[in-house]
């Protein structure tokens, strides 16, 4: 093969373009495929098949290619899979051979393919069977090391992608014949379309047609259409694209190369995902060629006839001499075109008896190809033709089996295409994808008049569903005829039976191994393709399904509708992950919240955690400080003997407004919220409607007519969606107003002996305990900008939270921390308020962790017996109270320098760890500083009346086990002394 | 006696000097922390709400729209029976508790996006049809995974209101956007 001087429309011979091939510097121009530029420079085995290691070369010209897959890299990125019929060449771009070692030439792996009489269909079921232990341990890892595709690389990609939304009337998939009709018609009439072609230029076979469209070459009345459109401004026209799937509700997947066809630049996306949103769409995909199963027919240089004419004809590759071996007219009338244009065809094979000679070549009838010789490609052709055989010397030998309709798309939502006998196809039925209509060779429409007229019909029939007025066009005039194919699927001459006779090129499935399937009782077509792996190859059988049912169909005796059928899933070309994943990469995943307080937290050295997407502070270290326990240590001293400082804006705040607000929070809290005096506060405990617990935290009453509640950070958006659900569907009546003013409002918490100290050196006006007593909130000012300060506690101190302004709050929060430290105190982080809360034995979601109801944490009193609450009837159902439950308990270790830990199960001391055994979960623990021993919370089983019992703390996936007491939960001054005082 | 400062909420140090972003044909604006306030009428009350909002020459939205007020205040509909008033405008007083009304001036942050590309950069992270967004448009949606207010202010112009504390994403997301159209364009034509 080599490239014609002055030849092939695609190209731009006036740019050269240089890359690699296995290590090898080559050219091409701008234009060629990385396939058409290795084809120009006689480079014919470009990679090595799945299981047998076979050669393998380069067998369409399109995005279906099963063979030349190889491995690309450029500006440091590595991508292994890579079709060489998509790849586009440009400057920097290095590609290598794949599966194959040391070369593509000599591949050592290639002795699988002596082996391959113990590698036929279902091998490893059967060959690797014993010993048991041998299959994961030795077998399987040694055939993946064998088999496989392209390499993984082995570090992170991190160059961009994108994902995008777009809408359209209509999309157009594809844009050959039918689909520029379709566009054209719609886009006339003032739709809204989108046009999205695979290739980088759009006329799909239109490209690639020798015929005339209204008496001009087919390719400039397609280039006479895409100037049309383009110039349409409500037309969006996207060329390398391709549309990947089917969905719900008229939303297509749809793959871009955005930049893969030059070298890598920063922030150049490679590829987009786009989720195009279609009112109508029409699936004008074109058709794919299919070749026929005889021996030898995976050798480089076996190609489609119709990926020979695009070569020829759109890159100017000279494919040699060239055997055809074609079962319909249209490969006859292929080959009489081509060979017209200077394509030496030194022989048309047809199976068919009877055809008259043709001139420009010698016409075969009733002749089959039985055999291919060549190392590395084909070097010559063997036919048998009435009881004789033939060699004939050859470059390459063209494919035609005749056409498969590309109607993948329509089977995404499991509609079932349906066998169509005239052109030996399956062809789709109407309704398969709601909103989807199938025009031209997509729905087995094969001569380009039908097409062309086809897309016009299809685009009026949208339209007019659409309710927009289309004014009727001309159908351009081109080819007409009927198509005429005999089903010729697999040479079965007397001899070739033991040959192998290739059907899926990638994975190296064989008519034998169809055939063995069947006769080991895999009749049926989908267990056939999972015993063969038929079909599963990176090209999803695009080239392979219907022959290989066509196959199973003659080895089991019925015909192909009987047989099954094939269908397809998303998606139609493989997507890369990145690609579907665009944006979220590392810190993309999701939206990072920041704290006022976070750029100060950071500065003091602080590790962070994410709760509820904030990014919190879990400790401040100090010098000296080995560990975070240390730091943890100082801080919950700070609290219990100072005063600490800790930033808890991160709890979720919502503004509750009305005549009816009270009623409101009736419903929403088990507790009554109504009796609350404003200037108090209340906590509160709210249920799902299952009864379970949702959250608790606290209810502040403003005014007669206004509360703010307060919850915990992880379950804020939980807690808000709640009162919108409940008051939309129970109360939508009622004077009430909720919103979350959690962003509006910094919250700092001050806690510890001191707190009240610090807290008057910053207010305009003083409080006493008196002033402001326990549980309870008002109004103050700090130099004139107004805030609220709570007297709550979560930490068993006397404690004040001060909300203000988010604006202000960087600011309060650097006050408060000079003011703590210069009082012995300073800022105490995540660590630390959880160990002052276990010591308190107050709850988190690690206690209410969605199993949990009101009895099991000990809080069944709060919900009230006075009046109705979401969630009271369903939490009194059997089996959510009793002492079958797990109930809050605290748990000390008998040694306190014994390390509880969280997550492990509770036994009885005597019984082994097994689930019959098991008494419930420890779900916090801590080191105490102040009690000196670790402690934990746990949920055991009937664990209120358990105090004093020595039970199991037995961590399995640890390894530890500990012989802890069961006691209260409050271990810490019980009587709550401290926090009111 | 304690003196705080007023930090403009939700964009840090890092960020706040990252403002104004111009890359390409498209710029993105920190707008300064204003006043924002919510109204949402209690059951009932809605022709209330509307005579008292009257008084100030503005009227409660419909549903994904905003309206302006001569001052260029804004009353931009927030989501469910809940408007947005945006902007310097006095609140216009909602007597016998007829509406629940709130603070959130500093739980937003408001961006501005402007250029040729606004479209197709929001369309990178929003998932509305520009068709739906003219002007006068309000639309509460999502910018990547988090809350968004869209003003739709402009041919060619949108305002933004993202939580101020997710303020460093949006920021981070949309100039992703702005780079990526910017590098597509700089390829436009190969």
């Amino acid at each position: 093969m080599k490239r014609q001087p002055d030849s092939g429309h695609s190209l731009d011979r006036s740019t050269t373009v240089g890359f690699t091939f296995d290590g090898r510097s080559v050219t091409g121009f701008k234009g060629d495929t990385l396939a058409s530029a290795l084809l120009a420079n006689g480079i014919r085995l470009v990679g090595r098949s799945f299981k047998y290691h076979r050669p393998r070369g380069i067998m369409t010209a399109g995005s279906e290619e099963p063979g030349a897959l190889v491995e690309a890299s450029s500006g440091g990125e590595f991508y292994p899979n890579v079709r060489a019929t998509v790849q586009e060449i440009h400057d920097g771009l290095a590609a290598r051979a794949q599966n194959c070692w040391p070369s593509v030439r000599h591949d050592v792996m290639a002795v699988n393919d002596l082996m391959s009489p113990f590698l036929s269909a279902g091998f490893y079921y059967k060959t690797f069977m014993w010993p048991r232990a041998f299959w994961e341990k030795l077998y399987e890892p040694a055939i993946r090391r064998a088999a496989g595709l392209g390499r993984l690389p082995r570090v992170h990609e991190d160059a961009p992608y994108e994902k995008t939304f777009a809408y359209c009337d209509l999309l157009v998939i594809g844009s050959g014949p039918a689909g520029l009709m379709a566009a054209l018609t719609a886009g006339r009439a003032g739709a809204r379309v989108i046009l999205a072609e695979e290739d980088r230029e759009p006329g799909g076979r239109l490209l690639s047609d020798g015929g005339e469209i209204d008496g001009k070459p087919s390719r400039v009345w397609a280039a006479e259409a895409v100037a049309e459109l383009s110039a349409m401004p409500h037309v969006r026209l996207m060329t390398r694209t391709t549309v990947t799937g089917a969905h719900d509700g008229g939303i297509y997947g749809a793959l871009e190369r955005v930049g893969l066809h030059l070298p890598g630049q920063p922030h150049m996306p490679r590829e987009c995902f786009w989720r195009i949103t279609a009112q109508r769409a029409i699936l004008a995909a074109g058709a794919l060629e299919r070749p026929i199963a005889h021996p030898g027919n995976d050798r480089p240089g076996v190609m489609m006839l119709g990926a020979v004419a695009s070569y020829w004809r759109r890159f100017g590759i000279n494919p040699g001499r060239v055997v055809v071996f074609g079962n319909n007219d249209g490969a006859l009338a292929l080959s009489r075109a081509l060979a017209r244009e200077g394509v030496e065809i030194v022989a048309h094979a047809d199976p068919r008896e009877g055809l008259a000679a043709t001139t420009g070549f010698p016409l075969l009838s009733g002749a089959q190809v039985t055999g291919t010789s060549g190392r590395h490609g084909i070097a010559s052709v063997t036919v048998a033709q009435g009881g004789s055989t033939r060699t004939i010397e050859a470059d390459t030998l063209a494919l035609a089996g005749g056409w498969n309709p590309t109607l993948h798309l329509a089977c995404h939502m499991n509609g079932r295409p349906h066998w169509d006998e005239t052109i030996a196809g399956f062809v789709p039925v109407p309704g398969m994808v709601p909103g989807l209509s199938v025009a031209g060779a997509a729905r087995g429409r094969f001569s380009t008049a039908a097409c062309l007229a086809d897309g016009a019909l299809a685009a009026s029939e949208a339209l007019s569903e659409l309710g927009i007025n289309a004014t009727a066009m001309p159908v351009p005039q081109a080819e007409d005829g009927t198509f005429s194919i005999a089903p010729f699927w697999q040479v079965s001459l007397p001899g070739t039976e033991k040959k192998r006779a290739w059907l899926d090129f990638a994975n190296d499935v064989t008519t034998k191994d169809v055939r063995l399937a069947a006769a080991e009782g895999y009749s049926s077509v989908e267990h056939m393709k999972r015993y063969t792996t038929q079909g599963m190859a990176p090209d999803q059988g695009k080239n392979s399904n219907v022959a290989a049912l066509a196959v199973l169909a003659d080895a089991t005796g019925r015909d192909i509708p009987g047989t099954g059928v094939t269908t397809f899933r998303p998606p139609f070309v493989p997507v890369s992950i990145a690609a579907l994943g665009a944006g979220g990469r590392g810190e993309g995943f999701a939206p990072l919240r920041r704290t006022v307080s976070e750029a100060r937290s950071r500065a003091m050295g602080a590790p962070f955690i994410e709760a509820g997407l904030w990014m919190r502070p879990s400790y401040f270290p100090k010098p000296g400080e080995t560990d975070w326990r240390d730091s943890c240590n100082r801080e919950v001293g700070y609290v219990r003997n100072a005063v600490g400082v800790c930033d808890v804006s991160t709890l979720g705040k919502i503004d509750v407004q009305g005549p009816d607000a009270a009623r409101f929070l009736d419903l929403l809290y088990t507790n009554t919220m109504s009796s609350l005096k404003p200037g108090r506060v209340r906590y509160g405990l709210m249920l799902r409607e299952d009864g379970i617990v949702m959250d608790d935290g606290t209810c502040a009453r403003m005014a007669t007519d206004h509360f703010v509640i307060t919850t915990t950070t992880a379950a804020a958006g939980q807690v808000m969606r709640h009162l919108d659900f409940v008051q939309q569907a129970f109360c939508s009546d009622w004077q009430v107003g909720a919103i979350s003013v959690t962003e509006h409002f910094a919250q700092i918490a001050l806690a510890g002996p001191k707190a009240r100290d610090v807290i008057n050196q910053v207010l305009d006006v003083p409080v006493t305990a008196e002033s402001l007593p326990f549980m309870a909130h008002m109004p103050v000012t700090l130099g004139g900008v107004a805030a609220r300060l709570y007297r709550i506690s979560f930490s068993g101190e006397a404690g004040y939270e001060l909300a203000v302004p988010a604006r202000y709050g960087a600011s309060l929060y650097d006050r408060l921390l000079a003011l703590t430290e210069a009082a012995g105190g300073g800022a105490y982080g995540m660590e630390a308020l959880n160990v002052l809360r276990i010591e308190k034995g107050f709850i988190t979601h690690a206690e209410i962790d969605g199993r949990v109801t009101a009895f099991d944490i000990g809080m069944e009193k709060m919900v009230s017996g006075a009046k109705e609450c979401i969630g009271k009837a369903a939490s009194k159902r059997p089996g959510l109270i009793g002492p079958e439950r797990g109930q809050l308990v605290g748990l000390r270790p008998l040694n306190p320098q014994e390390e509880l830990t969280a997550g492990a199960h509770l036994y009885p001391a005597a019984e082994p760890a097994r689930p019959e055994h098991d008494q419930g979960h420890v779900s916090s623990v801590c080191w105490s500083p102040t009690l000196g021993t670790f402690l934990g919370l746990a949920l055991l089983r009937n664990g209120r009346a358990r105090h004093g019992e020595t039970i199991r703390v037995d961590d399995g996936v640890r390894g530890k086990r500990v012989a802890a007491t069961v006691c209260d939960p409050v271990f810490f001054d019980p009587d709550g002394g401290r926090m009111r005082g | 006696m304690v003196e705080l400062e007023a930090g403009l909420p939700g964009f840090g140090d890092d960020l706040g000097e990252a403002l104004p972003l111009r890359i390409g044909t498209l710029t993105l604006e920190g707008l300064p922390p204003g006043r924002i306030t919510s109204i949402r009428p209690f059951a009932g009350k809605e022709a209330m709400v509307s005579a008292a909002l009257g008084k100030s020459g503005l009227t409660f939205p419909d549903a994904n729209r905003f309206v302006e007020a001569a001052d260029g205040s804004v009353l931009a509909w927030a989501g469910r029976e809940t408007a947005f008033l945006i902007g310097p405008i006095s609140l216009p007083e909602m007597e016998g508790g007829i509406a629940a009304v709130t603070d959130q001036s500093d739980g937003w942050a408001t961006l501005r996006l402007s250029g040729k590309e606004c479209d197709a950069a929001l369309a990178r992270l929003v998932p509305i049809d520009p068709s739906e967004m003219k002007p006068g448009a309000s639309l509460r949606t999502i910018l990547g995974h988090m809350p968004l207010l869209l003003l739709r202010t402009g041919a060619d112009s949108v305002m933004l209101l993202v939580f101020r504390s997710m303020a460093g994403t949006a920021v981070k997301e949309l100039s992703h956007v702005m780079q990526a159209l910017a590098a597509r364009d700089a390829i436009k034509g190969n």
